[in-house]
């Protein structure tokens, strides 16, 4: 799946929400007291406004009508409060099985004819159209998932935009408003109508879909039929010097890749959350001869190479992948966060304690940086307290962490002076047993043997977690000794694990993105994916009858249908431009400075002079972008959708966070401003105008 | 005794305007009128009167450009109001793919009735109404008069106190006729308000308490029917027990003309008579009004210097 993942955050997200909306329910209320002030035929408010411009108050400011206007349009939205809450649900549903009732006698389930056809001749195209397993799935499930939507979506459209424009135009919604109905019950019970019958619909569909791939998948891509779930890190780069920094940029316009030299100290590093043995998936391997079952943790690559060189030609370029714990160099950096303390990180980095020590002997903070001091030490503490104390049974280890606590509680309590001398202990301490702290405190780096980049393809890496073994110096002698590490219990620091991606190859790159290493979980069947990408497509098709439902209690159908066409449209591929637009990203300016340049033929890059004419223009001009924000804003992003349901076709279960809860948000997020939306353009609409 | 007003309409006025807010007619002028409880009330008038916009003003159907209305003691727009309401509407907006069954039950879920009531109402209603063979038929098999059947059956779904019938005769043969009329006379004697519009004068005549004859939008006679149609320069007598010389008297001066005495009264014409006089006067001399003498306010006082007392014109 070549995508970049993005978080959905509930809180950010509703608070989002609730801003377009409440700048939504501001112009229209600001546009309804002015309409209110205007009406009557007393133009109240442009006479109240004339009067105070021309400081003319005698005859009497016609605030009273004014005042009136407005009670009334207070009150007018406190009626539409209390009828919104007390919506009976019995004339909801009512009106809902009225709805489903006319669009069956539509013939809105001749749409299975269609559906029906397709499925019929579909396969004779899809069979055997690629050779590899992965594809051949991808392409029945795309097709299955396609046609649905595409079915789905247009008897949605029709349906939700002609039913309430049909019901007012033939006048059959009179007679239901002379009943004791609001408005808000008709604007619900024809959504929910619609999401009835668009429900019935999808799930037939959906049935005969799933059946439809489990059948029609040949054979050999039948084990591919399942749901990955990916646990996903956090991606960095170390620069050819085995610093932080990027990776390079090997002239792809598109910078999703970054990419690492070969033979150099250039590394893509993952870290990996909440990683425990429960990511584990249970497999079965030969043992002297008997199937046993074995727990291993799954990952799997997708890298990139870029070759500057053709090198072996039948040899694919390799990379290399480090499990790594750099405890020593966490213990550096806590400490050399203090100020003051720079060089202590890297002398701490090389196991040089005793360097470190006169670093700390020398020390002398002010009373300005005690709490960056507190902060620094408290980190040093939690870093190498796991290897000094508890089973280790180290005195001088519990001594160290015992100085070093009282110096991030002294620096705490801002006491400069203890904080001193708790230094200068610190500093004896690490004098004294540089040698066995440098024995216990190390970085720990395993590794599994070098790989092959395969491009285009599933990279399947099992890794034993019990099967690692490292050079470590023993504790008490100081020689080097062969120890087995344990990926979870040495390597794994508190749920997080490192991993690091280097290229072995000397003047070849490795190319790597966040999503192309992950660690793979126990498999979802596939039926739990296909009904979440259901589920997605259900959340569509809502969305689409909340718009069409809204634009039809306003417009005529055909109006309404081509508004909620190109609100699709647009909020399927435009949203992007729309954003640069609004955010005053794009070139060139805003619509009156884009006028100017046009007229000037001035270059998009060079600055208009500066002057009043200038500010004024870039002045109209953000007042013009803050309202395009809304009306950019007021368009639904379809590509959560989109997305949504590209993780099935690349055999990802549909996650639940990065898929199904923006495109729940999304539809959510309408509904409540559509039904009002609805209610008020039904409620303020006189049905027998003539 | 005063009858408590079921419709209050005060100056009521409606204006219709096009896209663009300018003017297209004024189907309404400053109409008021009250229609009182348990009384069989009835709108008259030409096409484009304003009968029909009236009644979809009481409704909420339509805005007032100006005035008030007051219906069941609540605002036109309170849809509380529509709970005790039955509307009959000019043609019978119904949805033609539902049965007639299924219409009611569809409409008495909207007052919330249960599933029994429902039952049990759909059934007499369906029998009321005469189109027990067709309830499983669908409406748009329907001819005219049992769309217009099962109309009414609608309008009466909850059993409501004011019933509003907008052409109710319009469609139905002669015995539909004479049924809806004694459907309308056995609601009045239940206690029921009924308004209703039409063009049929004879049924108006023969089912209505009072009425309202609209033309232009303006109120041109308001009375009960048979008060507004008797003859006020016609004399008919019927007398008994008269003294003998008195009667001698008379009937010397009858006798001279060669006649007999039979009774003493205003003899009545028709509404139909009436209703073209009406007409035919409001042509030559628009502008006249009626103006109801106890619910006059500020602004239909102002208009009475030109109306003058035309209701009895």
């Amino acid at each position: 799946m070549s995508f970049e993942l993005e978080e959905f955050v509930f809180f950010d997200a509703f608070m989002h929400w609730a801003l377009v909306v409440g700048a939504l329910i501001g112009v229209a209320l600001l546009l309804s007291m002015m309409t209110a002030a205007l009406g009557g035929g007393q133009l109240g408010f442009l006479r109240a406004l004339g009067s105070l411009v021309t400081g003319q108050r005698k005859g009497g400011l016609p605030w009273g009508e004014v005042k009136q206007a407005y009670v009334g349009v207070f009150c007018g939205i406190g009626n539409a409060l209390a009828e919104l809450l007390g919506m009976s649900p019995r004339r909801v549903w009512a009106l809902s099985m009225l709805t489903f009732k006319e669009a069956m006698r539509r013939k809105a389930l001749l749409v299975f004819v269609i559906f029906g056809l397709l499925f019929m001749f579909g396969g004779w195209f899809l069979a055997d159209a690629n050779p590899r397993a992965d594809l051949q799935v991808k392409v029945h499930v795309s097709f299955v998932l396609t046609a649905i939507s595409w079915l789905i979506l247009p008897v949605a459209l029709l349906l939700s935009c002609w039913g309430l424009p049909e019901d007012i135009k033939q006048r059959t919604l009179h007679t239901v408003v002379t009943k004791p109905v609001r408005r808000s019950e008709i604007i619900l019970g024809r959504m929910m109508g619609y999401s009835c019958i668009g429900t019935l619909v999808l799930t037939v569909m959906g049935v005969v879909g799933f059946f439809w791939i489990v059948r029609q998948v040949p054979e050999n891509a039948q084990a591919q039929l399942v749901c990955r779930v990916p646990v996903y890190g956090n991606l960095g780069f170390l620069n050819r010097e085995g610093d932080p920094g990027k990776g390079v940029n090997v002239g792809d316009i598109w910078d999703f890749r970054q990419y690492v030299e070969g033979a150099s100290r250039a590394r893509a590093v993952w870290e990996f959350q909440d990683v425990s043995p429960a990511l584990m998936v249970t497999q079965e391997v030969e043992q002297s001869g008997k199937k046993v079952e074995v727990q291993r943790l799954l990952m799997e690559t997708r890298f990139e190479a870029f070759r500057t060189h053709k090198g072996d030609i039948k040899s694919e370029v390799f990379c290399e992948m480090f499990f790594a714990r750099n405890t020593r160099k966490q213990a550096a950096n806590a400490l050399s966060s203090c100020p003051g303390l720079g060089r202590i990180g890297e002398m701490l980095s090389d196991g040089d304690f005793r360097g470190a020590a006169i670093v700390l002997a020398e020390a002398r903070p002010a009373s300005s940086q005690l709490d960056q001091f507190a902060t620094g030490c408290r980190e040093f503490v939690d870093v190498v307290s796991p290897f000094l104390t508890g089973d280790s049974n180290s005195t001088a280890g519990v001594a160290v962490v015992r100085a070093a606590t009282e110096c991030a509680d002294a620096a705490k309590a801002g006491n400069g002076d203890k904080l001193s001398a708790s230094l200068k202990d610190l500093s004896g301490l690490l004098n004294k047993h540089a040698d066995e702290l440098s024995r216990r405190i190390f970085d720990l780096r395993v590794s599994i043997p070098a790989f092959e980049v395969r491009e285009y393809k599933l990279n399947l890496l099992s890794i034993d977690p019990g099967a690692f073994e490292a050079t470590v110096q023993d504790v008490e002698t100081g020689n080097d000794i062969i120890r087995k590490v344990d990926l979870f219990k040495d390597i794994v620091d508190n749920g997080k694990l490192r991993i690091e991606v280097s290229c072995v190859d000397a003047g070849q790159f490795v190319g790597a993105a966040r999503p192309d290493l992950f660690i793979r979980t126990p498999d979802r069947k596939f039926w739990v994916g296909f009904s979440k990408s259901i589920l997605v497509i259900w959340l569509m098709m809502e969305l689409v009858v909340i718009l069409g439902v809204t634009a039809g209690s306003l417009l005529n159908g055909p109006v309404s249908t081509f508004l909620v066409l190109g609100l699709l449209g647009v909020g399927t591929w435009c949203p992007e431009f729309l954003r640069t637009i609004v955010t005053g990203q794009s070139r060139g300016g805003g619509v009156f400075e884009s006028m100017i340049r046009l007229v000037k033929h001035m270059n998009p890059s060079t600055a208009l002079d500066k002057g009043l004419l200038t500010t004024i223009v870039k002045g109209v001009d953000g007042a013009i972008n803050g309202m395009l924000w809304l009306a950019a804003h007021i368009i639904p992003d379809f590509r959560s959708f989109d997305r949504a349901l590209s993780f099935l076709p690349n055999g990802f279960d549909v996650s639940w966070s990065d898929a199904l809860q923006p495109c729940m948000a999304v539809t959510l997020g309408y509904l409540i401003p559509c039904l009002l939306i609805g209610y008020f353009c039904l409620k303020l609409r006189e049905l027998e105008q003539k | 005794m005063q009858s408590e007003p079921v419709i209050q309409i005060r100056n009521l006025t409606k204006i219709y305007r096009d896209f663009w807010g300018r003017k297209k007619v004024r189907a309404l002028n400053s109409l008021s009128l009250d229609v009182n409880k348990g009384e069989v009330f009835g709108l008259l008038g030409p096409n484009g009167s304003g009968k029909t916009t009236t009644l979809k003003l009481l409704l909420g159907l339509l805005f007032p450009t100006e005035g008030t209305i007051s219906v069941l003691g609540r605002s036109a727009s309170d849809v509380e109001k529509n709970e005790r309401i039955g509307y009959l509407p000019e043609e019978s907006y119904l949805y033609r793919f539902l049965n007639a069954e299924e219409t009611l039950d569809f409409y008495g879920r909207l007052f919330k009735m249960s599933g029994t009531d429902r039952r049990r109402r759909s059934q007499e209603l369906i029998e009321m109404v005469g189109l027990k063979d067709a309830r499983r038929r669908q409406l748009k098999e329907y001819s005219k008069g049992m769309t217009r059947r099962i109309g009414l059956a609608q309008a009466l779904i909850n059993d409501p106190d004011l019933i509003l019938l907008d052409e109710p005769t319009s469609g139905l043969d002669p015995m539909g006729t004479r049924e809806m009329k004694d459907l309308i006379l056995r609601l009045r004697d239940q206690g029921k308000t009924v308004v209703m519009c039409s063009h049929q004068l004879a049924d108006v005549q023969d089912v209505c308490d009072r009425i309202a004859i609209l033309h232009a939008g303006e109120l041109k006679v308001l009375g009960n029917v048979n008060e507004v149609l008797k003859e006020e320069d016609q004399t008919q007598m019927l007398t008994s027990r008269l003294s003998d010389e008195a009667v001698a008297e008379i009937e010397a001066v009858l006798k001279r003309h060669n006649a007999s005495m039979i009774s003493v009264d205003r003899p009545t014409s028709t509404l139909e008579d009436l209703f073209l006089k009406t007409v035919d006067e409001s042509i030559a001399r628009p502008g006249r009004r009626f103006v109801p003498e106890e619910k006059q306010t500020s602004s239909s006082a102002a208009n009475s210097e030109k109306s003058g007392n035309s209701a009895d014109s």
